[in-house]
């Protein structure tokens, strides 16, 4: 009985210690945020293993019970990582988020011109473009650009195609 | 395998019906709408396999038994929810890094100038319509000619506030 309930939560206590972990690098041992995010995942996805071969081994679990909840938790564990992480790059990045905060810290409002004056296209790109550098996405060569390394253009790549799925279009301005 | 098993049967479910409902008319609040249908099908889902409990079996597998697997179906399908909504963001709108790789990729072999991002990801393209999806959200509202935080909206942004001080991250980001 005890086990079942302990199997089901597996993947919350993984993403627990997966926070603190990302937490902790980020802040007091310095790594990058990417680093922390990794570090994190790994060490609750050890976890998660560990906490799943428990119940194999330990409390003699047949296999015909113990691969499917296994990739159920690898699943939900994976996927509330992915979530997180999520949430962290969109309080470093996404657009939105910067309007609010920067809405927040004004007491009185803010009009457009004052918002596009604090957040500009311009400097976003800079933002961007030197995020996409040090992560080596894209390259910089003779003063031109060029795809690095791939992964950042097999997502986008894999979002376009998710566009043209569900919503029917390559972009919103379309 | 049962609670794999209704997991996925139920995360595809509720996909379909989100797909068929964007086929047919694509909501003005889209990720309001998604937690609607996505969680409107688990509640459904769950009474009704309650309900029914042994006599529905699919592939051979009857409906979770266990308070423990319903837990456990539950936690899995949050997950699986929750990561799709994360992405959706992705897809609702035009991420400008994923544009900006997008146009280094199609400007293969040449390679891209810096120029060519600030005629095409102007702010018209990047923050003016971000601004707007946060009044059609209900975050943010126009009090005469300044954009002000809802009771909602204060929420969100303090949220990442709050946890960009506990990352201690002052960048500025964006």
């Amino acid at each position: 009985m005890f086990l079942s309930y302990f199997y089901a939560f597996i993947p919350l206590l993984g993403l627990m210690l997966n926070v603190f972990t990302q937490l902790i690098s980020f802040r007091y041992i310095k790594f990058s945020l990417l680093k922390s995010l990794v570090l994190g995942f790994i060490i609750g996805l050890l976890f998660v293993s560990g906490a799943n071969f428990y119940g194999y081994f330990a409390a003699g679990q047949s296999a015909g019970e113990f691969w499917p909840l296994s990739i159920v938790n690898f699943l939900t564990y994976s996927a509330l990582g992915y979530c997180y992480a999520h949430f962290v790059n969109m309080g470093e990045g996404a657009r939105r988020i910067r309007i609010m905060r920067e809405l927040y810290k004004s007491e009185t409002g803010l009009t457009l011109d004052e918002l596009l004056k604090i957040y500009d296209g311009r400097q976003m790109i800079e933002n961007r473009i030197s995020r996409l550098v040090s992560g080596g996405q894209i390259i910089f060569k003779n003063g031109r650009y060029f795809i690095g390394k791939p992964h950042m253009l097999l997502i986008s790549r894999i979002i376009l195609l998710m566009k043209l799925i569900i919503l029917g279009k390559r972009s919103e301005f379309e | 395998m049962k609670v794999l098993l209704w997991g996925i049967i139920l995360f595809v479910l509720a996909f379909l019906l989100h797909l068929i409902i964007w086929k047919i008319r694509l909501p003005k609040r889209q990720i309001r709408m998604l937690l609607l249908i996505f969680f409107g099908v688990l509640i459904l889902g769950i009474v009704n396999l309650w309900s029914i409990m042994l006599p529905l079996t699919v592939l051979g597998l009857s409906a979770p038994y266990t308070l423990a697997e319903y837990i456990h179906v539950v936690l899995f399908f949050t997950s699986l929810t929750l990561a799709y909504i994360v992405t959706y963001t992705a897809i609702e709108v035009d991420s400008p890094s994923m544009v900006m790789v997008m146009q280094i990729d199609n400007a293969c072999p040449y390679g891209l100038e810096k120029m060519e991002f600030a005629k095409t990801l102007t702010d018209d393209i990047l923050v003016k319509p971000r601004i707007r999806d946060l009044v059609t959200a209900k975050l943010t509202y126009m009090d005469g000619d300044k954009y002000k935080l809802t009771p909602e909206g204060v929420l969100l942004a303090s949220i990442f506030i709050f946890y960009r001080k506990l990352m201690n991250n002052y960048s500025k980001g964006g």
